[in-house]
């Protein structure tokens, strides 16, 4: 009952104050009323009577103000007015308060999109059930997020004997099959798995079913899973759409299924067909390479099933050449999906990290500051009587109207960004990864912003607010604006250094990604990227069944192309770089066996190429011959090798005219080398491995390719007319992803520049930060010796004398700032070694020109305000408090 | 006669308590009271009422109604509440004690 009550006048007075305010006048009213009667009736005029009233009440405001303070909002009014006065105070000082919320707001902005990207692909889970026992099965010797998985026959091995899996289940490209019937005929992205792959997932359906297991077996109806997204914007949400036949590259597919939007899978597919496990596949007959994942039984440790996995794989490969030879490697799902990004990634919160560090010691250094100027303020106000926690509490107060306006812009300036970065992330941002995460803003960001902003609130504003709050008041009183204790100095000198020094860092760290980054840019490819347009085309196995009937058309194709005006150069392979298509390899323990030399890579890439395909690509041939008209399906089978291949494998002696044993599903005779062209360079890093070419009309068993077209028309002109050229053979083509070599080249560089965007970003706030806190530092110590400057220089001292004081003075602060700085990036670097690139950790050139670049802004930071203190005239200095 | 009384702190509220006990009133008549009821020895700051009233006010010892005063004005009228009259009856049990006490002291023996 009195709680409550309580609590009502309590709103009361809050809410409704004017009332409550009335309410009082009125009630003090009547009784001064009263009053003046009584002194009439004892015979007072009226205004004597009056006067007498208010002089017995000790006067009307003051007990207002009593009966107020009854109320218990004393705190929130004093917190008013804490907040009105620091408003005051920051007007009163413009450049102060915009410096330190520019500070926090860049600070907080940055970082918190920054930490958003890396939230989204670092921190959040993936949606996986129970991830710790979810594997991705891989073979060593590729980098492991590319690595090739395993060829069908394994699969089928390990899904028969393991028994230290629960399930497994593996997936495998279909390519693009041509969709007709619904709209223009288009592509759709395909895949094929096995019957397990989307409970593997925690995909669950939304309408029907998923794949049933006899549905892998060869010659059933073949059936589909679509995705919600392809459900919704090309079958426009058929409901009845269980059932329906699709029209796919001429052949019937009934949908059996539709997954729910919730299904979240790693890789990127509109319609699912089953993985069809022929015999042929089992027989090791067929190369058909998928990826597989796994599912450990619980209590098994992963070591324990790579071991049994790669017992299997030994047992069973025996004997069938041209297998992987690689070691069995199982990696978590989760660690294979982000492994690529994963340490850029963690450099970049590490960068994130040390810049909102950056932008907290800026702020304290400046806090600090302006309160040593205003402690003769303070003392003022201890002196009539001001409390030491309401000292505080004011200068809480502060630092609160800062950290919350910097807060806000900061929140502002972080959603911008997030847009911005959302515009400019590249489609394959973090490759398979894009697919199951998304960059936005969400509450645990927000938590993180907020609480940064807080706890810098805290930081800088408690630490000055104790300092400050038992001033010696006597002193400084006397002292005039205390001109620093020598403690205070030190301690500002410390953040300083510290500053500097974590901007040094996170320069150099910058410096040396950015740097390899753009050595990577001009690595020789090994070929001429320019003026080269390429696109993909695939020849349905219905209708072009046969190896030789795709090698016919594909000549017939290259010669009519060859027509259109313009083109210089037309060929074809499998294996263009970038194009993410077919990837075969093979294991080159029988060429160990055969010529008694090791490769350094356990398998080797094998592509396909047409006639002219190396002087279309500009790879330079360097020995014997190109694949030419008589390499036909009856004549003997050829190879070309790579430079670096024939070094490896013919150390000494002439590759040409040596032959090389095949893997069963490529060749059951071996292949004669006939050539040796450059290595090229393929993917991010760059390494150029080696490399097998064969031609085309001897083997070719999966229908895709990628046209190579040498011209110096742009696609805008080209393209249409390399249409209609292919039309006129087999309408019923499509042309696929035509790009630009150069194109596919920027795009497989885009996920490193967005990182790299992101790191740059941060450098440059860092920087800023860095540069404006050595220049608040040192201005505010001009400022408190101008009084000294203008005694120097009425005592003769030339303004550059003065000008050299200061600056030797913060340039020997900063140059220790430079030097911890260089210690601390060199002991950094280390970690980043790995994403480095031609350039070693402590590449001399960077370091040295960070350095420099740092010595250079803490001079001028120092130079400008030590300029300006001696254009103060003289007199005008010694006047000054 | 001397200086009004100076009330011992914390009395104040039992006077208060104790005046509006019989009847619900506005703060002049609390104050009319009071020296009335004293014989005139006791007389309160014609201010320091006020911040009192409130205060009890706020701790609930007391509840507020604005209403017709004698003279047909509007007044404030306080009245004691059930916490408020459990509290008089502590705070009277306090003071008798404590009176007694001093009286012990200072009376001559």
């Amino acid at each position: 009952m009195r709680a409550l009550q309580t609590l009502r006048l309590r709103l009361r007075s809050l809410f409704r104050r004017q009332r409550v305010e009335s309410e009082l006048d009125e009630e003090l009213r009547y009784h001064v009323e009263r009053l003046i009667e009584e002194n009439v009736v004892r015979g007072m005029s009226a205004d004597e009577a009056r006067h007498a009233a208010l002089r017995e009440m000790g006067g009307l405001e003051q007990r207002k103000e009593e009966c107020r303070d009854t109320r218990g909002w004393g705190w929130l009014e004093d917190l008013t007015w804490d907040v009105r006065f620091a408003v005051r105070t920051f007007r009163k000082s413009p450049v102060f308060a915009i410096t330190v919320i520019a500070s926090l707001a860049l600070g907080i902005g940055v970082t918190t999109a920054v930490f958003s990207a890396v939230n989204a692909m670092l921190l959040r889970r993936l949606p996986y059930p129970d991830p710790d026992r979810l594997m991705w099965v891989a073979h060593e010797g590729r980098r492991l997020n590319n690595s090739t998985a395993a060829y069908g026959m394994q699969f089928d091995d390990w899904r028969r004997h393991a028994r230290t899996l629960e399930d497994i289940a593996a997936t495998a490209g279909a390519g693009a099959p041509i969709l007709r019937g619904v709209g223009d005929p288009v592509h759709v992205g395909a895949r094929r798995v096995s019957p397990t792959f989307f409970s593997m997932l925690g995909a669950p359906m939304l309408l029907g079913r998923g794949f049933l297991p006899e549905e892998e077996q060869p010659g059933r109806e073949p059936v589909a899973v679509i995705s919600h997204q392809f459900w919704q914007q090309r079958l426009g949400g058929d409901p009845h759409v269980v059932g329906r036949l699709l029209r796919l590259d001429d052949r019937d597919v009934r949908v059996v299924g539709v997954l729910a939007p919730s299904a979240r899978i790693f890789v990127r597919g509109a319609v699912w067909l089953p993985l069809i496990i022929d015999p042929a596949t089992v027989r090791g007959e067929r190369q058909d390479w998928m990826d597989v994942l796994a599912r450990l039984k619980p209590g098994v440790a992963r070591e324990t099933a790579e071991a049994e996995l790669q017992t299997i794989k030994n047992r069973h490969a025996a004997g069938s050449a041209g297998i992987l030879d690689g070691r069995v490697r199982l990696t978590r799902l989760e660690d294979f999906l982000v492994s690529d990004s994963r340490r850029l990634l963690l450099v970049l919160q590490g960068a994130v990290s040390l810049t909102l560090l950056i932008a907290c010691v800026n702020v304290a250094n400046l806090l600090l500051a302006h309160g040593t100027t205003r402690q003769r303020e303070r003392a003022v106000l201890a002196a009539l009587g001001a409390g030491r926690s309401r000292l505080v509490r004011q200068m809480l107060a502060e630092s609160l109207v800062l950290a919350s306006v910097a807060g806000g812009l900061g929140l502002l300036l972080a959603l911008g960004l997030v847009r911005l970065s959302m515009a400019l992330r590249p489609p394959s941002l973090f490759g398979t990864l894009a697919n199951v995460a998304t960059v936005d803003l969400d509450p645990s960001v927000l938590a993180f912003t907020t609480s940064a902003s807080l706890l810098s609130a805290l930081l800088f504003g408690f630490a000055p607010a104790l300092r400050f709050s038992r001033p010696d008041l006597a002193r400084s009183l006397k002292d005039g604006g205390g001109r620093g204790a020598s403690s205070r100095h030190r301690t500002r000198s410390v953040f300083l250094v510290v500053q500097v020094a974590l901007a040094m860092v996170l320069l150099v760290g910058a410096g040396l990604l950015v740097r390899s980054f753009v050595t990577l840019l001009h690595v020789e490819t090994g070929y001429q990227p320019n003026s080269l347009l390429t696109f993909q085309l695939a020849l349905p196995k219905a209708r072009y069944p046969e190896h030789v009937d795709r090698a016919r058309f594909q000549q017939q194709l290259l010669d009519t192309l060859r027509t259109v005006a313009g083109v210089e150069r037309v060929a074809a392979a499998t294996n263009v770089p970038f194009t993410g298509a077919g990837d075969l390899f093979f294991g080159t323990q029988t060429l160990k066996s055969r010529y008694g030399t090791d490769l350094n890579s356990p398998n080797v890439r094998v592509g396909l190429s047409s006639p002219g395909y190396f002087q279309a690509m500009g790879i330079a041939l360097r020995q014997g011959r190109d694949f030419g008209e008589q390499d036909t399906s009856g004549a003997p089978p050829v190879v070309i090798v790579t430079e670096s291949f024939a070094r490896q494998v013919f150390p000494r002696g002439d590759p040409l005219g040596k032959t090389l044993p095949m893997p069963k599903f490529i060749s059951k005779e071996p292949a004669t080398i006939v050539g040796v062209v450059d290595d090229i360079a393929r993917e991010a890093h760059r390494e150029r491995k080696p490399e097998l070419y064969l031609p085309f009309q001897q083997q070719w068993n999966e229908p895709g390719m990628t046209v190579v077209v040498r011209s110096a028309q742009g696609p805008a002109v080209l393209l249409p007319s390399l249409r209609r050229h292919l039309h006129s053979l087999d309408d019923r083509l499509v042309v696929e992803n035509p790009m630009t070599m150069n194109a596919r080249l920027a795009h497989s560089m885009g996920p490193r520049r967005f990182v790299l965007a992101m790191l740059g970003l941060l450098a440059a706030v860092a920087v800023v930060l860095a540069a404006g806190g050595v220049y608040g530092t040192i201005a505010y110590v001009v400022a408190q010796r101008t009084h000294e400057v203008g005694i120097r220089q009425a005592l003769g001292a030339r303004s550059s004398d003065v000008v050299r004081l200061f600056v030797g003075q913060g340039l020997r602060l900063g140059l220790g700032g430079v030097a911890l700085g260089l210690i601390a990036a060199i002991a950094l670097s280390r970690v980043i070694a790995t994403l480095l690139f031609a350039i070693t950790p402590t590449d001399p050139l960077t370091f040295a020109s960070v350095a420099v670049l740092f010595t250079g802004l803490v001079w001028v930071s120092c130079w400008l305000p030590a300029r300006r203190a001696t254009r103060v005239p003289p007199v005008v200095a010694l006047r000054q408090e | 006669m001397s200086k009004p009384t100076d009330l011992v702190q914390g009395t104040l509220d039992l006077l208060i308590l104790r005046v509006i006990a019989l009847e619900p009133m506005h703060g002049w008549a609390i104050g009319q009271r009071i020296k009335q009821m004293s014989g005139d020895v006791l007389q309160v700051g014609q201010g320091s009422l006020y911040p009192a009233l409130h205060k009890l006010e706020q701790q609930g010892w007391i509840a507020a109604e604005w209403g017709e005063s004698e003279n047909n004005r509007r007044a404030k009228f306080y009245s004691l509440t059930r916490a408020g009259r459990k509290a008089l009856e502590k705070e009277a049990a306090q003071w008798e004690r404590l009176s007694a006490a001093i009286s012990l002291i200072v009376k001559p023996t």
